[in-house]
Parts: C-alpha cells; sequence; structure tokens
C-alpha cells in the first residue's frame, strides 16, 4: 500500500505535539483524578437560613510540603505494602508516653517523610493496655503520635497510655485513612496549606468529628458526612478532611495530620445557636 | 455502628457526554456534580445488586440526637434507633441509592456510650437560643434522653425498625428442605 493511501492525521497549527503539550503541563500544577466534592446544607427549620447546597469541587492539597499533601497520601495508602518493612517495624521501646514513645533500640528510618501518617501499635505490659496512634514524625529512636487511640471507639476516643513493664509497638504499612472532618471561619485556603487556620474546636458543636463513611460495592465514589449543631453564632468559610483526630499547631510545618481535601464555601453560611450544618463530602476514585 | 444495606440497584457518577447540555436545575437538583478537569460528571443507577456499607460513629448518633432536638427542629427526642434510622435517610441514602432500591438490612451493633453522650449533650443545657434566651435543650429533659439513649436494643430490632422506616418488605425465611432437616438432626 502506498503510503498515500494511509489514512493521515489532520494537520492545523493550531495542535500541538505530544512534547509541546508536555512541556507546556509542567509548567501548570498537576490535576489529580481522585478528588473530593464538598456540599453544604443548612438545617435551620422553617428559618431563611435553611438551604440545600450543591456539589462543589474541592481544593486538593497537591504543593504541600510535608506528608500532609494528598498525593503523597493517597500514593502511601494506596501503595505502600510489606516493602515498607523492616526490622524496625516491630520492637521494644524503653518508654511511652501520652504523645508517643522513645528508647527504640533499633534504628528508625528518618530519610524522607520518613513514618509520618502510618499507623503504630502500642503494648504496655502493667497496664495491659493495647492502643494505636497515628505517627506525626519520628527521630531514629523515637515516634511522635497525635494521640493514642482507643481501638474499640468508633468516635476515636483518645486511650489510655500502656504503662510497662515491656511495651512492644508494631508499626503498619499503609496510611490513617482521612476520615476526620472540621471547619472554620477562615477563608482564602491554598494548595500549600497543611492545616486549617482558624480550626473551630472550642465552639460548642464545632470540634473535629469522624465522618460517616458509606460506599456501595462497584460505585466509583465513597461518601462523608457530618451534622455540627451550632452553639453559637458562627460564619463557616471552609471545611477540610483530616487524617488525624487533633487539632493542628498553628505554626505551618507542625501539623498533625494528613490534610488532602479542603473546600471554601461560595456563599459562607452564618449559623445561630440551634442551627445545624451537613457537610457531605463524595470522593471519587 | 455498621449498617450493610442490600440493593437491587445503586447511584454512580459517569462523565456528562459531549452532547448533554448542564442546566442550573441539573446542578441545583444534585443530578450533576463538577468533575475532576472541568465539566461534570452526572449521577445514574446502576441496576444490579449490591450492597451499601455505612459505618456511624458514636459521636454522630449523639449528634444526631441533639439536632432533632434543636428548637427550629421541633425538639422531638430520639431514641439511638430511630437517630440511626434518620441518619440512613437524611444523611448516607440520599447519596447512595433510591430507598425503593432497598432490599434488606444487615446490622452490627456497639453498646450506647453513656460518658460521651453527657460530654455532647450538656453544653447544650446551658447555650441559649438566639431569640428566646432559653436553652437550646432543657435541662429537665435530660434524664428522658439520656434513659431514650440508653434503651436496651437488639440488632434484630434495628433491621426490624430499618425495615419499618424504609418501608421494605421482609423476605420470609424459605423453609427447610429434607436434605437441611436431614442435616439438622
Amino acid at each position: 500500500m502506498k503510503k498515500s493511501a494511509l489514512p493521515q492525521p489532520k494537520r492545523s497549527s493550531a495542535r500541538r505535539t505530544v512534547a509541546q503539550a508536555a512541556r507546556d503541563a509542567a509548567k501548570k500544577p498537576s490535576t489529580t483524578p481522585i478528588y473530593a466534592c464538598f456540599r453544604t446544607d443548612i438545617l435551620a427549620g422553617k428559618s431563611k437560613r435553611t438551604r440545600k447546597g450543591i456539589y462543589r469541587h474541592n481544593l486538593t492539597t497537591t504543593t504541600a510540603s510535608g506528608y500532609t499533601n494528598a498525593y503523597d497520601w493517597l500514593a502511601k495508602a494506596m501503595g505502600q505494602g510489606p516493602s515498607f518493612a523492616g526490622t524496625w517495624a516491630r520492637q521494644s521501646p524503653t518508654g511511652v508516653s501520652a504523645t508517643g514513645c522513645t528508647g527504640c533500640p533499633t534504628t528508625l528510618p528518618t530519610a524522607g517523610q520518613a513514618l509520618a501518617g502510618s499507623i503504630v501499635v502500642c503494648y504496655g505490659s502493667t497496664n495491659n493496655i493495647l492502643v494505636y496512634g497515628v505517627i506525626m514524625s519520628n527521630t531514629s529512636s523515637a515516634i511522635v503520635v497525635d494521640q493514642w487511640y482507643d481501638a474499640t471507639s468508633t468516635s476515636g476516643a483518645q486511650g489510655t497510655t500502656p504503662t510497662g513493664g515491656t511495651f512492644y509497638i508494631t508499626v503498619l504499612p499503609g496510611q490513617n485513612p482521612a476520615a476526620w472532618m472540621a471547619v472554620t471561619s477562615s477563608s482564602s485556603p491554598t494548595t500549600a496549606d497543611t492545616f486549617l487556620a482558624g480550626e473551630l474546636a472550642g465552639v460548642t458543636g464545632f470540634s473535629r468529628a469522624v465522618g460517616t463513611y458509606s460506599h456501595s460495592a462497584a460505585a466509583s465514589t465513597y461518601s462523608l458526612v457530618h451534622l455540627w449543631t451550632a452553639g453559637a453564632t458562627e460564619t463557616i468559610n471552609m471545611e477540610a478532611q483530616f487524617g488525624a483526630a487533633n487539632q493542628p499547631n498553628t505554626t505551618p510545618g507542625a501539623a498533625l495530620g494528613v490534610m488532602p481535601f479542603e473546600s471554601s464555601e461560595p456563599n459562607p453560611p452564618t449559623l445561630v445557636s440551634g442551627d445545624t450544618l451537613q457537610n457531605t463530602v463524595t470522593i471519587t476514585i | 455502628m455498621r449498617v450493610v444495606t442490600q440493593l437491587n440497584s445503586f447511584y454512580d457518577w459517569e462523565p456528562t457526554p459531549v452532547d448533554v447540555k448542564v442546566t442550573p436545575q441539573d446542578i441545583k437538583a444534585g443530578r450533576v456534580k463538577p468533575s475532576a478537569n472541568g465539566g461534570y460528571l452526572m449521577r445514574v443507577t446502576r441496576k444490579y445488586p449490591t450492597e451499601n456499607t455505612t459505618l456511624i460513629s458514636e459521636k454522630t448518633i449523639i449528634q444526631r440526637i441533639i439536632h432533632e432536638m434543636m428548637p427550629n427542629q421541633g425538639c422531638v427526642p430520639h431514641t439511638r434507633m430511630e437517630a440511626i434510622g434518620q441518619i440512613l435517610a437524611r444523611q448516607v441514602m440520599p447519596d447512595q441509592a433510591h430507598p425503593k432500591y432497598i432490599t434488606g438490612f444487615q446490622v452490627d451493633d456497639d453498646d450506647p456510650d453513656e460518658k460521651l453522650f453527657l460530654t455532647l449533650v450538656t453544653p447544650y443545657t446551658k447555650v441559649t437560643h438566639e431569640q428566646s434566651g432559653q436553652p437550646l435543650i432543657d435541662p429537665e429533659d435530660m434524664p428522658m434522653l439520656l434513659a431514650k439513649y440508653m434503651g436496651k436494643t437488639t440488632p434484630q430490632n434495628h433491621i426490624d425498625h430499618l425495615h419499618t422506616k424504609f418501608s421494605v418488605k421482609k423476605v420470609p425465611t424459605p423453609p427447610a428442605t429434607p436434605e437441611v432437616k436431614a442435616v439438622a438432626k
């Protein structure tokens, strides 16, 4: 067959080569097919404040440094398997406090993001307590967690600190899920955020909470939902998801827990005491 | 609290075809949502059996009871079982499946948490309503609310309640076949 007889792609001056498109794309932040849509409903009885929200695209934290970045969390949660482990993953530290353990005899990995985001299980022989924690940071011999969790609590309640005797820890592959939801009255999110500025925690009804998880087998999404019933007048400007129970420090870089998705309110609702905000997040996988 | 809901159809999301025009009404009704890189995803109903898993924290159950007790919601005291039904009906299922797609339920229940209940509800007996100046939850209602919350329920009670709430017919257990009877002996 003559070459001229083969179907030729249409030529146009507007078309770019793959190499050109790749060079152009390299100048922009990357986008992820895994993302979240937030929806906010205000439940305030027959008042004018009641409104049903619409789905809005989230802002994915793609440029944040450290492990709070959504991409890093997703990659480690989905792909980090047994090759993550080593002789350090199960050992007997000499001390355990409310925020971690010290005196690990086998050197822990510290390169890159080290163990951040993984789950560590800890047992103390004296009070016979078994708890788990989400690793925030670590050195070669110590691990910092945001808290020890009571493994039997569906609300992520704080567990009893193990006492020894002898302590045992096991660091598990993967990452703690980002199932925690929080709100703030501050605004202006960016892709470099590592925490939710001004997160509402001390105001009645607005503390960070585990969302109600729901997924239909074979569906391409899952959802997290939570109700916040206001105990005071507050304007809600942003919502976000987190991988740990505790509020971050307000110092950038000292955040507690991954924050993969956040979203600003296009029409920030002002709630008065007794009003309820229902936040629904659907994550497309 | 773990509720597995058997479904004969369920909601999923697909990119809108290029020939489809998305209207503001579609967006407002939740028939579409933004896709990852511009454009929209539309809600589709997959018509084959599946099951939905919903995990509800105890804090969420108590939060629902608080919400239902708010003056602008009519101050309706709910049992723990009723609150779980409301969570499924109002918070979960609208994004997962139409109630008519439900064919059954399975429930794994945890015990109520009295300490957590008191920790979460007590502040609302002190906070006052914006207009009336009265407490959002009357402190005198606390013993009644706590008793309703702590009421003993079995997983079967939850299943029966959910069947009634969502008007799902119970499938009778088929009579045992001779082979099953022989094994039972």
